[in-house]
């Protein structure tokens, strides 16, 4: 099966780039992009297996963010990142098409089996289109 | 006063959206300080590192920090439920985890008076429909107010129980005493909460504790 391609999306630089560092030691190649726009100019340039996105992103928030993958790249797995403490909006984001949320701080662990899980869902779909 | 009760909500309802908001802010910079922390520690066991001569001593160093970044995950995630809990003017309430909840948000102020406070609910999913930021006010002043005059080492009780209609919560044994012919109501070092609980709709009652172990305050919610 090919490595999963993942593109994370948070506007917390450092958060983000820590967390494509630490995902790379372990053998998945991640992509970073700062805000939805460039989320989804990533994905039109280079197709990705999974997407970890932040709800909150200034500008095009991130359930905006995730109708408009849906759309354009309906193969790709979306997996949602929330600090909310209720879940409403991770709720909504599922009920959208997302693959499933996490509430920040995430563990790595966690993170990793998610995005594990994910790939496989997006695996038996049809191949994506770039 | 209902001019008065309108602007108290509104300024609840204010105080928890900025403080909900905060909590999340507060997420990402834990988030942050895990994972940096997380690569610090993911470099310290990569092979080369093991000739790094201060190896056990930053490894234990980033221990520290992880512990209390969960600790502090731990912290916001209780402020970031007492913040909603300003969102709606009623709603239904486990009584157990609002318990939990208080006891975690006044834990401090337990531990700098030496005092234990120990929650025990007498079954699960006591649930009542009422106004959750009103409420956890109400038991959060009843306890801070037994927490002035306990000694060092007392422990107070918590306790939730479902009763007939609705259910009930103990505090105690608390430091009061009640006047000879006083058996409901509010003792007079809560009268000034007496607005609350009316607008809360609760039934105020003491009750003798075991073994003359002091008066325990007893909350009936319908």
């Amino acid at each position: 099966m090919e490595p999963c391609r993942l593109l994370l999306v948070d506007d917390e630089e450092e958060f983000v780039t820590t967390l494509a560092e630490r995902l790379s030691l372990r053998g998945i190649r991640a992509r970073v992009a700062l805000s939805g726009e460039e989320a989804l100019q990533a994905l039109d340039s280079e197709a990705a297996h999974v997407v970890v996105l932040d709800v909150l992103l200034p500008g095009m928030g991130g359930l905006e963010v995730l109708k408009r993958i849906r759309q354009a790249h309906p193969g790709v797995q979306v997996i949602l990142l929330t600090g909310r403490g209720s879940d409403q909006e991770a709720r909504e984001g599922v009920a959208l098409g997302a693959f499933d949320y996490l509430v920040k701080p995430v563990h790595l662990e966690e993170l990793i089996r998610k995005i594990r899980e994910a790939s496989k869902c997006n695996a038996m779909e049809k191949p994506w289109r770039r | 006063m209902e001019e008065m009760n309108r602007q108290g909500d509104r300024e609840a309802r204010f105080m928890g959206r900025i403080t909900a908001g905060m909590t999340h802010e507060i997420r990402n910079v834990l988030a942050v300080m895990r994972e940096s922390a997380g690569l610090m520690e993911d470099i310290m066991s990569l092979p080369e590192a093991t000739s790094f001569p201060h190896r056990e001593r930053f490894s234990r160093a980033l221990a520290v920090i992880q512990q209390q970044v969960e600790r502090a995950v731990e912290l916001v995630g209780r402020l970031n439920r007492f913040a909603h809990s300003m969102d709606e003017l009623r709603a239904t309430v486990d009584l157990g985890e609002l318990l939990e909840q208080i006891s975690a948000l006044l834990a401090r102020q337990a531990r700098n008076r030496r005092v234990q406070l120990k929650v025990e609910v007498q079954a699960e999913g006591i649930r009542v429909s009422t106004d959750p930021f009103a409420l956890s006010m109400l038991v959060c002043c009843c306890i801070e107010r037994c927490l002035e005059g306990l000694g060092q080492e007392a422990v107070l009780e918590l306790t939730a129980l479902k009763e007939a209609a609705g259910a009930l919560l103990k505090i105690g044994p608390s430091p009061f005493k009640a006047q000879a012919d006083q058996k409901m109501g509010l003792p007079p070092e809560l009268s000034c909460f007496s607005d609350l609980a009316d607008s809360l709709g609760l039934e105020i009652r003491y009750q003798e504790g075991e073994c003359g172990k002091g008066l325990w305050l007893c909350l009936g919610i319908p």
